[in-house]
């Protein structure tokens, strides 16, 4: 890093999404100084990704006005290590770096829930999110024929996005079953008041509707196959087994928030019961039980791409109320309007979470299934260690090495924890550890200070 | 309620697993008392080092003891420990340290019948071709090797168990006291009974002896470990320097574990460790140094165990100087691992004997008093 940059700023967002973007733009308008780091080589998270390019493309505008706010900006830039302190290690084109900001704001987004299924290490298998980046990137959809399966509006909205593209996917695979009507009823007031949310899925259902995609519904017993790639998808749906020929399997089952850095600050974390998903305790503003740390966006709670400007903006409002440029009735006048539409969408979201909840099944593969792809552990491994002494998700871990490979744990630690817990041990989340994503060691040995006194030994002839 | 047993051993580290083990393998009631759960600190997070790693001169004879331990210990306990005869590799980077290394050799030879071979400048380039061209000799013993942490004190916590042992994880010793020849040990989950304890309490063992009467100071110690990604294989056997800190090693799966004493920061309240990012920068910039391949490799996890170290850098095993029916296995000062085995075996022996295996008569608790 070069030596003009602040290394003590009022602020540091990390992640450059819709919530991160408008924190830093709301904080860098009330005076504070800014600076935001996010992997990726440009703004607009999950997203909005590829809309800098775009002008007509949502997010176009709020990616514009980032850039003009005045914040510092570092992209393809990791965080990898946050301290009690405030202290933060990031790395980047230049090295790694370490910066001690007045107060952070995490904006780390959402990652995809996995759907661990027999033969879903084949090549040709991944998430409906990563698929939708492909779309949005590098402007050609997957290769066909494409099947979708899982719950979740992403997989509606990828039907409709491939067959508007001219290229649509050969069936959409619905693994929720014929209850899920049954939310509705128990939500219609909240239907009724209508909102942002509502109209966003009543015009997915239109559009669904009128796209020449197959669906089935009350899928089970789903199966990728295929000898060295995918070339099948079976499954079972009214009764009866079927296969579709597929090349590409897009799978989904709903996001849950990316909270590494804050369980690596110990911030407490609770089981969001409707999404069966462990997200950060915080007070209305974002702000985490330490005091410098607050979250935004759906790396505080899922609540999408409406919700997230919201959060960004009260996350904002309440560090410069924090840090002494607003007081307590600003902050409070500015958040009152932002609090009554968050509220409306978290109603809403309720809904959405029941309605698109994917079925107990999903979450707790066939013994077979492979569910640590990095050292290849099985799901039947670790219910079998599970059931053993002694407890615990760090403990089994430390036994299996499921967690362990390169990926940490975030792709597979929430199937540990429901295969752990069918095995019955109480929900609990494994512990994070620095880096938060590998980081190049030659990177992180730029940041050796001073000879640690221990590091000498001592060497005479006896 | 009262559970009462013939030994009950306080801590579920590899010593006291291993302690456990050995008793109730020789028909007695064991029960073991463990705070957190069993492997939770120094045996199950330390580096997998099984080597005579300081090579102080009174701990030698039962590092030899306690290197042929590991090899037959999967067939003993029927489970895997991950154990592998690596070698070990202590490097000279200049001629001063190469003249110390001959003396050291010559020393440790006298001392015990640990093999260790001399090697020069080819010889260890031909050992460690990745290894930077500058180490010009090296001290190798082929009987020194590598095994996995958490797997080996599972291995001796599941055999003690088939042979009989009980095991109570979440359990707080609270206070020790004796009534006649009993001593009454009070926890969180209720009142143990045993006429003999063993204290393996690692780096809160100097608390546990205070409890009777024989403090020892300890410092705790957070020990820093770094793990790069799984990679091809870059070396064959565990690496350390003469005179600076530095242990490498690279297990079968591929990854690669940095460490070798650097220390992070500790809370002892609530018994966690951390890093400390410039003493860790320092260590991975040594490892560098050795192997400059390293440079691009991924760092994936770093954490810190809490080790205890005793005022003179040896271990405390053996009787107690005040009670008969005490034995103390604690204050390994890093070097615990590999010792593990064969103190459990030495610790049980003599708790059934009453004599003490003279390889520990340098590291009694006396010698604190």
């Amino acid at each position: 890093m070069t030596a003009e940059i602040d290394t003590a700023p009022d602020l540091l967002v990390v992640g450059a999404g819709p919530a991160g973007l408008t924190a830093a733009i709301e904080a860098s308008r009330l005076g504070l100084s800014v600076v935001l780091a996010d992997e990726k080589p440009y703004p607009g998270g999950q997203i909005f990704a590829g809309a800098h390019r775009d002008p007509a493309r949502d997010g176009h505008a709020l990616i514009r006005d980032f850039l003009a706010c005045g914040a510092r900006y570092l992209p393809r830039t990791t965080v990898w290590d946050i301290r009690t302190d405030r202290t933060l290690f990031l790395s980047g084109p230049s090295g790694a770096s370490r910066l001690t900001p007045r107060h952070i704001i995490l904006a780390t987004g959402a990652v995809e829930k996995p759907v661990p299924l027999p033969g879903w290490t084949l090549p040709g298998v991944m998430t409906a999110g990563g698929g939708q980046l492909l779309l949005k990137t590098a402007g050609r959809p997957p290769k066909a024929p494409v099947v979708l399966a899982g719950a979740g509006p992403l997989l509606q909205l990828l039907a409709v996005q491939l067959a508007e593209a001219g290229t649509p996917a050969a069936a959409l695979l619905d693994i929720r079953d014929r209850r899920r009507y049954l939310p509705v009823l128990r939500h219609l007031p909240v239907l009724a008041a209508g909102g942002p949310l509502v109209k966003q899925g009543m015009s997915l259902m239109l559009r669904t509707a009128l796209a020449p995609t197959p669906v089935h519904h009350g899928v089970t017993r789903l199966c990728a196959e295929g000898d060295n790639r995918l070339e099948a998808v079976s499954f079972t749906s009214g009764g009866r087994q079927q296969r579709i020929a597929a090349a590409t399997l897009l799978l989904h089952a709903g996001i849950r928030p990316e909270n590494r850095l804050a369980r690596l600050l110990r911030v407490e974390q609770t089981k969001d019961l409707a999404s069966d998903h462990w997200r950060s305790v915080t007070d209305r503003f974002g702000r985490s039980g330490h005091p410098a740390v607050s979250l935004a966006g759906d790396g505080r709670a899922i609540l999408g791409a409406l919700a997230a400007p919201l959060t960004g903006r009260l996350a904002a409002l309440d560090v410069a109320f924090r840090l002494e440029r607003l007081s307590e009735g600003e902050r409070d006048a500015a958040a009152r309007p932002l609090l009554r539409r968050l509220a409306a969408i978290e109603r809403q979201q309720a809904f959405a979470s029941e309605f698109y909840r994917p079925p107990a099944w999903a979450a707790a593969p066939a013994d077979r299934t492979l569910v640590c792809r990095c050292e290849e552990i099985t799901a039947g491994r670790i219910r079998e260690e599970a059931a053993l002494a002694p407890a615990g998700l760090d403990a089994l871990k430390s036994r299996l090495r499921c967690g362990m490979g390169r990926c940490q744990g975030r792709y597979c630690e929430t199937v540990v924890e429901a295969c752990a817990r069918a095995a019955g041990q109480t929900p609990s989340q494994m512990s994070v550890r620095a880096p938060v994503k590998p980081v190049p060691l030659g990177d992180i040995a730029k940041l050796a200070g001073t000879t640690p006194t221990e590091s000498r030994i001592p060497v005479q002839p006896r | 309620m009262t559970l009462s047993s013939d030994v009950l051993v306080i801590g579920g580290g590899i010593h006291g697993c291993a302690t456990a083990f050995h008793l109730a393998r020789k028909g007695l009631a064991v029960r073991l008392i463990e705070r957190d759960v069993t492997g939770r600190h120094a045996s199950g997070v330390n580096a997998g080092s099984v080597h005579h790693i300081a090579r102080l001169k009174p701990e030698l004879p039962l590092a030899e003891l306690a290197l042929a331990e590991w090899p037959a210990l999967s067939a003993l306990l029927d489970a895997d420990t991950g154990y592998r005869r690596t070698g070990h590799l202590k490097l000279a980077e200049n001629g001063e340290e190469a003249e110390h290394l001959r003396h050291l050799l010559a020393e440790t030879t006298a001392a015990c019948a640990i093999r260790e071979d001399y090697l020069d400048r080819a010889a260890v380039a031909a050992l460690e071709p990745n290894l930077s061209r500058h180490c010009r000799a090296g001290i190798y013993a082929p009987d020194c090797g590598i095994a996995n942490p958490a797997l080996s004190v599972t291995a001796f916590r599941r055999a003690a168990e088939a042979a009989g042992a009980t095991f109570h994880d979440a359990t707080e010793l609270l206070g020790l006291s004796r009534n006649g020849s009993l001593w009454r040990i009070e926890t969180n989950a209720g009142v143990f009974h045993a006429p003999r304890i063993v204290n393996c309490a690692g780096a809160w063992g100097g608390q546990v002896a205070a409890m009777i009467g024989e403090p020892v100071t300890l410092t705790p110690l957070p020990l820093t470990m770094t793990i790069l990604a799984p990679t091809r294989p870059i070396m064959s056997t565990v690496i350390a320097t003469a005179s600076r800190l530095i242990s490498i090693k690279q297990f079968p799966n591929g990854t690669i574990a940095i460490g070798g004493g650097y220390r992070g920061s500790l809370d002892m309240e609530t018994r966690r460790a951390q890093p400390e990012i410039s003493s860790l920068a320092y260590n991975l910039k040594v490892a560098m140094s050795l192997y400059p391949k390293f440079s691009d490799l991924s760092v994936v996890r770093t954490w810190a165990g809490i080790e205890g170290r005793s005022p003179d850098g040896l271990p405390i095993i053996g009787p107690s100087r005040l009670h008969e029916g005490v034995w103390h296995a604690f204050a390994h000062s890093t070097h615990g691992f590999y010792l593990g085995p064969v103190t459990g075996r030495l610790v049980a022996e003599g708790i059934v004997t009453g004599e003490r295996n003279s390889a520990l008569a340098p590291l009694g608790i006396e010698r604190f008093s």
